[in-house]
């Protein structure tokens, strides 16, 4: 049934092919989610389970388990297949800290370079 | 007949009135011609414009692209900007960041 | 040179052209500065792609990037797509651009 739905859902055929992978969510902003996608509809709504929310921060990240997740379409900017080995190797080498503290540290860079931009002459 | 923006009692010196009734027919006036288009976030984009859309989405060829861009200093928390310059043989420009574009007047 | 109906949507011109790039290698740089490498797999007409046996290029600075192969990205976080100069008809393409305008007026 899908594959005559697919025909009818603009820009979802992708998504098909991942139904029941891990994969990864880019979601706009910092956030990454890491799950199993179960269910996705023509808005590229998803629905993930098992799903792990990372931030990254320059060489670290945090991590935190969030069960079900239903992420709305709009907000997602990228995803795809993970391959566990790369994964692991990945977040080998990143250093794994507390949540509040790489969001806090993402934050005050963004804090940061918004100052910037404000005090300085407007430019196109 | 499409819709002239100009007055029709305009005078007959502005002669691209009569070849612009839109303002995407510039762009259609620059194809084949390098063009200089700035982005938004401070970036400055010059190549060859080979194909453009009514998104103003956009095919360049010999493309140098001059970014502004801001640095953040995580130890000393100081930010500091960097001009870097990039070059691309052929490239897609997608038109929602486009501001402004005319011909190459450098 | 008007005979495309109100109703109907433009020919998508960049749709299209993506289309005959299919199976060549590009490079999509997003809006948040990551830098992509891979096969262009699919396209659809929010020319959101999908890239195979990717590599991330700036992977020092998103080393999230790195744990996947393949990868679906939406169009409208796509500031620029790096094609392969020797696949593109430039002057198919210019004349394409001409008349999808012309079409429109």
């Amino acid at each position: 049934m899908p594959s005559t739905m697919d025909a009818f859902i603009p820009g979802s055929a992708p998504i098909l092919e991942y139904i029941d992978n891990r994969i990864m969510v880019a979601v706009r902003g910092n956030t990454y989610l890491y799950g199993t996608l179960r269910s996705y509809d023509q808005y590229g709504n998803i629905v993930l389970q098992d799903t792990v929310e990372r931030v990254y921060y320059r060489q670290s990240y945090a991590e935190a388990a969030r069960g079900l997740f239903l992420v709305r379409g709009q907000v997602i900017s990228s995803m795809g297949r993970v391959d566990p080995q790369r994964e692991h190797d990945t977040h080998a080498r990143l250093q794994c800290r507390a949540f509040a503290d790489v969001e806090a540290d993402a934050d005050a860079e963004r804090q940061a370079l918004s100052d910037y931009a404000q005090n300085k002459p407007c430019a196109v | 007949m499409a819709t002239t923006m100009a007055p029709s009692n305009a005078p007959a010196s502005t002669s691209l009135t009569a070849v612009l009734n839109k303002p995407i027919e510039l762009v259609r006036l620059l194809l084949d011609e390098r063009v200089h288009a700035k982005m938004a976030g401070g970036r400055e984009i010059y190549g060859k414009l080979h194909a453009f859309d009514q998104h103003m989405n956009l095919v360049l060829e010999d493309v140098e692209e001059i970014v502004t861009s801001l640095e953040y200093d995580a130890a000393t928390k100081q930010v500091a900007e960097r001009t870097e310059t990039h070059r691309y043989e052929m490239l897609f420009v997608r038109g929602d960041v486009l501001v402004v574009i005319c011909a190459d007047n450098r | 040179m008007r005979s495309t109906p109100h109703h109907l949507p433009p020919p998508q011109l960049f749709y299209s052209f993506f289309k005959t790039l299919i199976d060549h290698e590009v490079i999509v740089i997003c809006k948040n500065d990551v830098r992509i490498r891979g096969k262009l797999i699919s396209v659809d007409q929010y020319l959101s792609v999908k890239l195979q046996d990717i590599q991330v290029l700036n992977a020092e600075r998103f080393p999230q990037m790195q744990s996947t192969t393949t990868c679906f990205i939406r169009g409208s976080v796509i500031r620029y797509i790096e094609l392969p100069a020797a696949a593109v008809d430039t002057a198919l393409l210019q004349d394409a651009a001409r008349k999808a305008c012309l079409a429109q007026a």
